[in-house]
């Protein structure tokens, strides 16, 4: 994971974040190419052989397929469980002219879905995304488990007998039933659900217990919420992936590019929920334990700890110390799996000097400094190797780095208050002045006030819109 | 807290306006002299007249001899520290415009005023001078935007408040939390503790945690004031300053106590029932 991680690093020198393009451990399916979308049964993942075309693991998808469409679906797919309590169709299995009704009526819901799917053009609103977006979350939620029915079934049939009304149902190519697998269907699907979940936010259905429910806070207080109903969804799809989801070169791009696109809009809760699926499915993937350890290092900044929650919640997240415990964890796995990313050292050794071991921080700083190129990322192991130095009463190197900070950006405003409290703390009056003096004369707008620092939580994520690109694209280019 | 900490910070902050540079004095004084802004309270009223034969001090424990006390004609240098940010934006932008102006009025013709805003932007909207008129122009001018530096600028208010012409009172105004601050909480209350500023601030809102301000207000001598509306502000604005106007400023040279580190204070009104007010103590050196 680590060497893939490496490798796909080097074009982009701002960011951890692997760009696209590398297959994992090298032998698994190359989904970006119609040549090579599904693969027989006979060639599946070694550690699987019960994949390889043995007899069906559980035969809950093959009773009734013989049966007429409308029956088999209820046989199938709606099964008396998937709808519960979902606010769907009354299902009432012993009345069968309201099943047929019923099973005509998911029938239709999955055949324009897929047709949206098949008509979504990757990365905007269009006419397919608004009409999807506009679903209840019970058609949704019943047309995403369909899906996933009858993808497993494609898998779990023992035939690979082409023209099945469920080949029918899904869109899929001869191919793709022989082969085994609806992984084409599946990323589109995620793809369209993906593009409504960014582009059209407020129009998902936000159902408590249906994806995570995310408080929007603003200045520290609770302004909103959002549901991350399309954001589960495309996570459902892509849990069907054959033969398994950790096993995809483009999973693991799919929740690189929007976990990273999610910190990048400061949407750290659905960040939360993407990353825990993410981290199940590629526990030692350096970007992905990057991403997890700077979500717990803001979990534990004051904005997030003094945060107000609406009444009757809490906020998931731990104290100052158990964050800021996790976050050196993961950046502790992260440069341990890719020992050549200078932002996890950089990172992590904030975090340490923040627990209070700063003679292992500065180390870990120095090793970060040594290897970085990038202006804004030398800004900030100036900065915090100067705190560092600080916090253990060497004030001359902590004036030394903060005057370097300075020098990398001179109109940046924090290494300025850092050398005036360094002198106040010293008991020097004369060098509390000239640096605010400097602070207060500089410039009052924004655009002139360039500071890197209030850009820290999300300096790992400024290529998150090449990530979202590049993700779109290798998704975009499977048939439709 | 010292005189001569004071003299250098007051050619500092005249020197960021070149207006003012001929108002800067020189100061050839190089002995200590602490300073302390005192609230004497009687049931909640303002007990006026005392002289400095009613105060006792004690620092760190050993009794001081008292060379001034007084309330009257001290002039007050006021920092408005006003948080800009986007929050702020709309009718809260009004009432704290209004406040500021109200404020402003209030002062008197020996008094000064400058003008501190943030958002994650520190800028100095007005360095401190008596020609309010400029202040309120500032104030006038400034439009919302971006996040919340509010310990950052906090840090920036004490130190424009160090000056030696008059009492310094910083009132810092903000409806959020800091998001993007560089200097913590305990770095700004550790130059607070070498300040003579008395900080008041104001929190508009319900808003968690507020120990930042309740430490900064507490450890200068000065007050938390949480208002729910900020329909009132401007009789808030105006109650602080009548509040500090009826602080005595009692001074004294420090002998028989060690000259670095914390020193704890102890203000006494003798013979009297009353509420004394006043910082807790300051620091000196490293």
């Amino acid at each position: 994971m680590s060497q893939s991680l490496g490798r796909s690093c080097r074009p982009h020198a701002y960011s951890p974040i692997a760009p696209p393009g590398q297959p994992l451990d090298g032998g698994n399916e190359r989904t970006g190419s119609a040549t090579t979308v599904g693969r027989r049964l006979s060639a599946m993942d070694p550690e699987h052989p019960e994949d390889t075309g043995g007899p069906a693991r559980r035969g809950v998808l093959t009773g009734g397929l013989t049966r007429s469409l409308a029956a088999s679906l209820i046989v199938v797919l709606v099964g008396g469980t998937v709808l519960s309590g979902r606010g769907a169709p009354a299902h009432a299995p012993s009345q069968g002219a309201q099943a047929d009704r019923n099973a005509q009526y998911w029938l239709d819901k999955l055949g324009e879905w897929r047709s949206a799917v098949a008509r979504h053009d990757p990365g905007t609103l269009d006419e397919a995304a608004t009409t999807i977006s506009r679903w209840s979350s019970s058609d949704l939620r019943g047309v995403v488990d369909r899906v996933k029915e009858l993808a497993r079934w494609v898998v779990e049939s023992r035939s690979r007998a082409t023209g099945s009304l469920e080949q029918h149902w899904l869109g899929l190519t001869d191919d793709e039933v022989q082969y085994g697998n609806a992984n084409r269907v599946l990323k589109r699907g995620a793809l369209l659900q993906t593009d409504i979940a960014l582009l059209a936010p407020g129009t998902g259905p936000s159902v408590p217990n249906y994806g995570a429910a995310v408080v929007l806070v603003v200045d520290g207080r609770a302004v909103g919420q959002e549901g991350g109903a399309h954001w589960e969804l495309a996570r459902l799809l892509l849990d069907s992936i054959y033969p398994r989801p950790s096993k995809d070169e483009m999973v693991r791009q799919w929740y690189i590019a929007t976990t990273a696109y999610m910190q990048s809009l400061h949407q750290w809760g659905q960040a939360q929920t993407n990353l825990r699926r993410a981290m199940a499915l590629f526990p030692s993937d350096a970007g992905l334990l990057l991403l997890n350890g700077v979500l717990h290092e803001v979990f534990a900044a004051p904005q997030s700890q003094n945060a107000l929650p609406p009444p009757g919640v809490r906020f998931g997240i731990g104290s100052e110390k158990s964050e800021l415990r996790q976050a050196q964890q993961f950046l502790q796995q992260a440069v341990k799996a890719d020992p050549s990313l200078p932002e996890a050292h950089l990172r992590l050794g904030r975090v340490t000097g923040l627990l209070g071991d700063h003679d292992e921080a500065i180390a870990e700083l120095k090793k970060a400094a040594a290897a970085l190129t990038d202006p804004q990322l030398q800004y900030y192991a100036a900065l915090f190797l100067g705190h560092e130095q600080e916090a253990l009463g060497r004030s001359e190197a902590a004036r030394e780095q903060f005057v370097r900070a300075a020098r990398l950006y001179p109109t940046a405003q924090s290494p300025l208050f850092a050398l005036s409290h360094l002198a106040s703390r010293d008991g020097d009056p004369a060098g509390v002045l000239p640096a605010i003096r400097q602070v207060l004369t500089l410039p009052i707008t924004d655009p002139q006030r360039e500071d890197p620092w209030w850009a820290y939580n999300i300096a790992h994520v400024r290529n998150a819109d090449v990530l979202m690109a590049e993700m779109r694209k290798v998704f975009g280019e499977l048939p439709r | 807290m010292r005189r001569e900490w004071s003299a250098l910070l007051v050619v500092f902050v005249a020197a960021g306006a070149m207006s003012t540079v001929a108002q800067i004095p020189t100061f050839s004084v190089k002995r200590e002299e602490v300073r302390i802004d005192v609230l004497v309270t009687d049931h909640g009223k303002p007990v006026p007249g005392l002289t400095s034969t009613d105060f006792e001090v004690l620092d760190n424990g050993v009794p001081q001899q008292i060379e001034f006390a007084g309330s009257e004609a001290i002039s007050i240098d006021a920092i408005l520290t006003l948080d800009m940010s986007a929050s702020v934006a709309g009718e809260l932008l009004d009432h704290l415009r209004s406040a500021g102006h109200v404020l402003l009025d209030g002062l008197r013709k020996d008094d000064r005023a400058a003008l501190v805003t943030f958002s994650h932007v520190v800028a100095l909207g007005s360095t401190l001078t008596s020609d309010l008129g400029r202040v309120k122009a500032a104030l006038d001018s400034v439009q919302p935007f971006g996040d919340t530096s509010l310990i950052d600028a906090s840090y920036a208010g004490l130190i424009v408040g160090k000056t030696d012409f008059g009492c310094p009172l910083v009132i810092v105004f903000s409806d959020g939390l800091d998001t993007s601050s560089w200097l913590t909480g305990d770095a700004v209350l550790d130059t607070a503790k070498r300040s003579d500023a008395v900080v008041y601030a104001v929190s508009a809102g319900r808003l968690p945690n507020m120990t930042f301000l309740r430490d900064l207000t507490g450890l200068t001598g000065g007050s938390l004031f949480e208002v729910e509306s900020t329909n009132n502000l401007s009789a808030v604005f105006l109650s602080i300053l009548e509040e500090f106007r009826q602080r005595y400023l009692v001074t004294y040279e420090p002998r028989g106590v060690s000259k670095g580190g914390w020193h704890r204070l102890e203000v006494r009104v003798k013979g009297r029932k009353v509420t004394v007010k006043a910082r807790p103590g300051y620091l000196i050196g490293s």
